[in-house]
């Protein structure tokens, strides 16, 4: 056969391995479906077919060849249709339902739809990071824009300054503040604007919504919420354990994430074409930022708390999913 | 419940904070899950029940049956551990219309018109007319109660399926048959014979598959492969699309349907393949605009079709004799 | 830049796909095996989905036949057979088969007031597409030579004399006496059809009493309403009437929910093919076991339909399936042509001289001895198993034969272990070796696919499939999976060349061994996997997968090749039907398609039926065993059916009879019980 995947595939099937018949089938209904369209890769070089390849012949042993492969069926890719799914919600439900509590309405309030849509005239809407595309947010759910302007607080916090903001409010007749944001790992990043706004801002009402949220995060969240009774954090997607490969193989149920945990950790030299690890330098360690060890592709970008072998580019590893990175 | 209509729908004791209704009567089904139980014992707790009827399902005879009547046995006793007084009424997985529709129409005669069905458990074959019949019972207050469980199995959740029919109570009625606009197709892990359906009916028409999302994986990567299979025999065109919905968005799912049909300008049929929440918008749709419905019934469910209990959720369909979802 | 395309993307060519379509894809080759149903007369045919059989009935349909006129392109029947209207109903589509979910009224205990109005809702549901039949084609007729040829004659002042005299015939006891034209007649026959299925849907409480009053007798208004369109001149008096009744097992499956409704529905049908009406022909479409079961009764009769007396029955399956004689197989011929308009409907250049486009692309198959050579690229002494015990020399032999002809030494170590043949170990053939003489030459070729799979085996390769022998056997008659077959390999060429920019004119490709034996394997994957996918398909798929991993190890565990034929196995007809469950089993699972069973002339002496059991070919590749039937099937009796239906998972052991008890079939979930 010419092409090298199909080559592959019907090599390791003549072997008797005939699972890879259906991983190959999943892994091309995929790309057609979803994995098109990766932002960092669309270009001239974009073909996720190729990319495969180069991703799988990084490693010249077949057998770890054949785990690269089936990875790849267990990533969770979230296109661009499912984050337009996940704008949604945020808005329809997460929002509407922290709304309808604090403006204390019940089902038998009158005109209670009209109360409803005018609360939201006095929401402020804005993302936590300039990762979350607060445009496509207000888009999406075709929201009334009234407050033109939308920061990230991450920005604000180390910008900004409270009493014009707190200025902004007052002119804005803004009651409440809504913030998001795409992706939380395990808080750290967030965690300051966050805190910037609850200590700040006391008195208004504050909810976060990340889209995506991993389980470490959520422990965070948790510990935020309970010292600052003014901030409620709503994730749309909290992710589940078996998208995580543990640094700690004995923490690892399925079999399939332990031989992958192993890939990371035998590979990591490669992948970073460095003998050092630290989980200071990027891409910090087998398992990615905070060890996370995630199986997580955003469409605009991979997270860095995703496996390194998956988006690491490296002079002398050739990742599947490039991550765009921030010098 | 944000911008044109006010659907409400969340966990159901924060539903039930939001109404001031006391005495509802209850109707669930009696099953092998462990969520079967998950509404009614939140309702229970909260002392608002005045009746309640279980549906205890049979399925046909297979080499489960013995160990599928254990653990119903098991799970009734749980049930009448509640300490409430509950009917539970045994029922034929292919019964007979009739004996679904008498059955509800008894339990209407006692009801006092605030009405809760639970569908987590119940089969679409069963849920489907039960809805369209307390919905034509023109009830004071109506609400469905859906539980998602901690994990579905991995291995096939239900098997020997019958050919494509229609549900019970959502045959075509006009002769002759209008011409179908648009087929909505729900996404969920085992599509039997839905290929035969699209391929022999439904070729021509342009076709919108609603794939559930979120939830992410596992169940993301089964949806996926429930598409792939799909798409081995029925070949996608530009007119059809998959349209991502939130699995328990139930108001979601039924207004992407009025939508695409202009609300109810367009014929449509539905195959409600995926989750319940998403299943019933096509109900609540087809009732309204007197659509079919076409399913493949497994006749076989898995011992361990799901363990655990995550999320009960409610869904206000009437409010003070308001059916939320008549458009105005 | 044209993108590659697959010809076999489609795999279903029914009405649904367009009519424009379906008349160049649609293959007359079948129709000449299938005359009957083109003749006056009652027909049943059979089959199963795949075979063609609705394709078939399609043709009846107005708007096929329009669509060949439309095309320009010759209807595919016979020219004196070709006056014909069709009409019909689909037993599914229909609703008919929800009379029974719920009863008529309440004096309705014994089900028989639901099985007359089912009668009546028939009727009704005919009498309304004959009448839209002859409107459409009228109304649709591209030319007057259509008309001409169908024999309809339909003018306005004919119709509404029709209508004067049709709404008055007493079969309607009265129900059209109001109507006063033609619109009128159409719109109410169409609301008691609307009215029943608004009563089965409950939107209605009851059914008009007028209904109750006024319900038709089985197939009468039918025969009437053909009478009277030839009275009046709307059809000619030599134009056949043909009424498709399609998807009859609907009726028998409907016996599963509420006991013996179905029967009575069925018997109801079989009233049609016995009234010996000769102005309309009925053709009842339906799969075998739903036709094949139970007694052929008549509803309210005593007497019993008879084959040939009453109707003829045509069976796809049978038709297409290979036989002894392979000269008569139609098949070839019949995927050749569907092949070839595929071809022709694409964008791929061809050689329009080409006796076999299947050939061109796929080619004729590989020698056994480049299979094996193709099994053994290195160290092809791997093709043969020594034992210790044998003489040097003769070991010596082998394997110098296996570095030149893998094959022949393989079949020469068989030769070796079998009984009353062991003087060769010492007597050292020289060429022509005995397994290769003439007088020896069936003892070779029964033992070919065998000595390939052992070799494969000894080497773990996964078994090669190539040609157009392979891919017609593994076809086994049925035209979806021979299109399936050609969509899997198709694809798996498109994705080979995923790197190659696609030309702007594409010639026919010329697909290789691995893209072939790739594509091969996916689709028997497939094919295996979508078992479970049909009702009862979990418990067959337990079982073929335990018989199929069976046959492989038995064919591979025997080194002297002396049961080449263990692909297959044969019991006595009476042990089959010693239980109930385990008969209704292998029946379904030759019905599904699942199991090919034909009767076996055995060489026991014993002299009572026997049935032999293969898988579907197409299984084969996952299996990695021949397709190919030779010699004798493993015999098995009753005690030993049960152990393998035991241990597959597919029965649970206090289901089936230890003894040979006749037991009760699984019981129904009938809540009717009639």
């Amino acid at each position: 056969m010419n092409d090298p995947i199909e080559n592959k595939i019907n090599s390791w099937v003549s072997q008797g391995d005939s699972k890879y018949l259906d991983i190959n089938q999943k892994i091309i209904h995929l790309e057609e479906w979803l994995f098109s369209d990766y932002e960092p890769s669309i270009g001239p070089n974009s073909k996720f077919f190729k990319r495969l390849n180069d991703w799988l012949e990084n490693l010249k042993d077949e057998t770890d060849q054949k785990i690269l492969l089936e990875m790849v069926t267990n990533i969770f890719y979230i296109g661009r249709e499912e984050l337009n799914v996940l704008y949604r919600e945020a808005y329809k439900t997460k929002f509407a339902r922290w709304l309808i509590d604090d403006i204390s309405i019940n089902f038998n309030t009158e005109n209670i739809l009209t109360r409803i849509n005018e609360a939201v005239l006095d929401t402020w809407f804005c993302p936590l990071t300039d990762s979350l595309r607060i445009n496509q947010f207000y888009h999406i759910n075709d929201i009334p824009a009234k407050n033109n302007l939308r920061p990230d607080w991450k920005s604000l916090a180390k910008f900004g300054d409270p009493q014009k903001i707190n200025e902004y409010i007052k002119d804005q007749g803004i009651k409440r503040v809504v913030l998001l944001e795409d992706f939380i790992g395990n808080g750290g990043q967030v965690s300051m604007p966050v805190l910037f706004a609850a200590e700040n801002f006391r008195n208004l009402p504050i909810l976060v919504i990340p889209l995506i949220i991993c389980p470490k995060g959520v422990e965070n969240s948790m510990r935020l919420e309970s010292n600052h009774p003014n901030v409620k954090i709503k994730p749309v997607i909290t992710l589940t354990e078996d998208l995580f490969v543990h640094e700690n193989i004995s923490d690892i149920q399925s079999d399939f994430l332990k031989k992958i945990n192993l890939l990371a950790t035998s590979t990591y030299a490669q992948v970073s074409d460095s003998t050092i690890i630290d989980d200071k330098v990027d891409p910090y360690g087998p398992f990615g930022w905070r060890r996370t060890g995630g199986l997580i592709v955003l469409h605009t970008n991979t997270p860095n708390n995703t496996l390194p072998l998956i988006h690491n580019k490296s002079k002398t590893w050739k990742p599947l999913f490039k991550r765009h990175k921030r010098i | 419940m944000i911008g044109e209509y006010f659907r409400p729908w969340g966990e159901l004791n924060w539903i039930l904070s939001k109404i001031s209704i006391k005495n509802w009567n209850f109707i669930g089904c009696l099953s092998t899950e462990d969520r079967f139980l998950a509404a009614f014992v939140k309702l229970n707790k909260e002392r608002l029940l005045q009746s309640s009827l279980f549906f205890r399902i049979i399925d046909p005879p297979s080499k489960d049956t013995k160990m599928l009547e254990d653990k119903l046995n098991i799970n009734e006793k749980k049930l009448k551990k509640e300490l409430v007084n509950v009917k539970v009424e045994e029922h034929q997985l292919l019964e007979a219309n009739i004996r679904i529709v008498q059955s509800i129409q008894e339990f209407l005669k006692k009801a006092n018109g605030n009405l809760v069905i639970d569908i987590s458990t119940f089969p679409k074959r069963f849920f489907f007319p039960i809805i369209k019949l307390l919905i034509e019972s023109k009830p004071e207050n109506l609400i469905i109660t859906y539980s998602t469980p901690e994990r579905y199995s991995s291995k096939d959740l239900s098997s020997n399926p019958h050919s494509w029919q229609h549900l019970p109570l959502f045959m075509p009625v006009d002769f002759p048959e209008p011409q179908i606009d648009l087929a909505i197709v729900g996404v969920g892990f085992m599509p039997f014979g839905l290929p035969n359906l699209l391929m022999t009916k439904y070729k021509a028409t342009p076709v919108k598959f609603l794939f559930p999302f979120p939830p992410g994986p596992p169940n993301y990567q089964r949806t996926w492969d429930f598409v792939r299979k799909i798409e081995k025999s029925f070949t996608f065109n530009h007119q059809d699309s998959i349209i991502r919905i939130d699995s328990n968005n139930f108001p979601d799912a039924f207004e992407y349907i009025s939508q695409e049909t202009n609300n109810g300008s367009k014929n449509a049929i539905f195959a409600p393949y995926g989750p319940k929440p998403i299943s019933l918008a096509m109900c609540i749709y087809a009732i309204l605009h007197n659509s079919s419905v076409y399913y493949t019934q497994p006749t076989h469910y898995s011992l361990e079709y799901s363990t655990g209990i995550k999320d009960t959720y409610a869904y206000c369909i009437i409010l003070n004799s308001k059916n939320l979802y008549l458009h105005q | 830049m044209a993108a590659r395309i697959n010809p076999f993307h489609e795999l279903y060519v029914g009405e649904s796909i367009g009519p424009d379509k379906f008349v160049n894809l649609f293959s007359d080759v079948i129709v000449e095996h299938a005359l009957p149903l083109f003749q006056p007369g009652h027909v049943i045919l059979k089959g199963l989905p795949g075979t063609g059989k609705s394709m078939l009935l399609n043709l009846l349909k107005p708007t096929i036949r329009l669509a060949y006129s439309n095309a320009q392109i010759r209807f595919p029947v016979p020219e004196n057979l070709m006056k014909f209207i069709g009409a019909g109903i689909n037993l599914k589509r229909s609703g008919i088969s929800d009379f029974g979910q719920r009863p008529i009224n309440e004096a309705d205990q014994n089900g028989i007031t639901s099985a007359l109005h089912f009668a009546d809702f028939l009727n009704y549901w005919v009498v309304a597409d004959m009448l839209n039949s002859i409107k459409k084609l009228h109304t649709e007729s591209p030319n007057p030579r259509f008309l001409k040829d169908i024999g309809i004659e339909y003018t306005v002042k004919r119709m509404n004399a029709f209508s004067k005299e049709f709404c008055k015939m007493d079969c309607w006891s009265g129900y059209l006496s109001k109507v006063k034209d033609f619109n009128q007649l159409e719109k109410k026959i169409h609301h008691r059809i609307t009215e029943y299925r608004a009563f089965l849907n409950y939107n209605t409480s009851e059914l008009a009493e007028e209904i109750f009053r006024t319900k038709s007798l089985i197939g009468i208004p039918i025969s009437k309403t053909a009478e009277l369109l030839k009275k009046y001149q709307l059809i000619n008096f030599d134009t056949e009437i043909f009424i498709r009744i399609d998807q009859f097992e609907e009726l028998a499956w409907l016996s599963e929910s509420i006991t013996n409704l179905g029967n009575s529905f069925q018997e109801m049908i079989r009233k049609l093919l016995g009234l010996r009406d000769t102005n309309v022909s009925y053709r009842i479409g339906t799969r075998h076991f739903a036709w094949n079961d139970g007694n052929k009764n008549m509803f309210g009769s005593a007497a019993r339909l008879e084959k040939k007396r009453n109707y003829n029955e045509i069976s796809i399956d049978a038709v297409l399936r290979r036989k002894e004689n392979t000269r008569t197989w139609i098949f070839p011929k019949f995927a050749e042509d569907i092949f070839s308009r595929r071809i022709k409907n694409s964008n791929y250049k061809f050689n329009e001289k080409s006796n076999s486009l299947i050939s061109d692309v796929f080619g004729s198959g590989y020698k056994p001895l480049q299979i094996a050579l193709n099994y053994l690229p290195n160290q092809k002494e791997k093709a043969i198993l020594l034992e210790d015990n044998w003489p040097n020399k003769w070991k010596q032999f082998l394997n110098d034969l296996a570095k030149n002809n893998p094959l022949s030494a393989r079949l020469g170590e068989a030769w070796a272990r079998q009984k009353g043949k062991e003087n060769i170990l010492i007597n050292i053939p020289e060429a022509p070796y005995p397994w290769e003489s003439k007088d020896k030459i069936w003892w070779k070729k029964e033992r070919i696919e065998q000595a390939l799979m052992q070799i494969a085996s000894r080497n773990r390769q996964q078994l090669i499939w190539y040609g157009k022998d392979d891919i017609l056997g593994l076809s086994g008659g049925n035209i979806l999976i021979f299109l399936s077959l050609c969509q899997h390999i198709w694809d798996v060429w498109i994705r080979d060349k995923r790197n190659e920019r696609p030309e702007d004119s594409t010639d026919l490709p010329s697909l290789d061994i691995v893209i072939q034996s790739a594509g091969i394997r996916e689709t028997s994957t497939d094919w295996y996997e979508n078992i479970a996918n049909e009702k009862g398909g979990k418990e067959r798929k337990e079982f073929i997968s335990y018989i199929g991993s069976l046959f492989f190890d038995s064919l591979v565990a025997d080194k002297s090749m002396s049961y080449p034929g263990h692909n297959g196995f044969s019991i006595r007809e009476e042990d089959l039907e010693k239980s109930d469950i385990v008969n209704e089993f292998f029946k379904d699972a030759s019905d599904y398609g699942d199991l090919y069973d034909m009767p076996h002339t055995s060489k026991l002496k014993e002299k009572k039926a026997r049935k032999k059991f293969y898988l579907n070919p197409i299984l084969s590749p996952y299996f990695r065993i021949p397709y190919a039937h030779t010699k004798e099937p493993i015999y098995i009796d009753f005690k030993k059916l049960i152990d393998w239906l035991i241990s597959s998972k597919a029965f649970d052991p206090s289901d089936l009879p230890a003894e040979s008890k006749k037991n009760k079939r699984r019981s129904s979930q009938g809540a009717f019980e009639f």
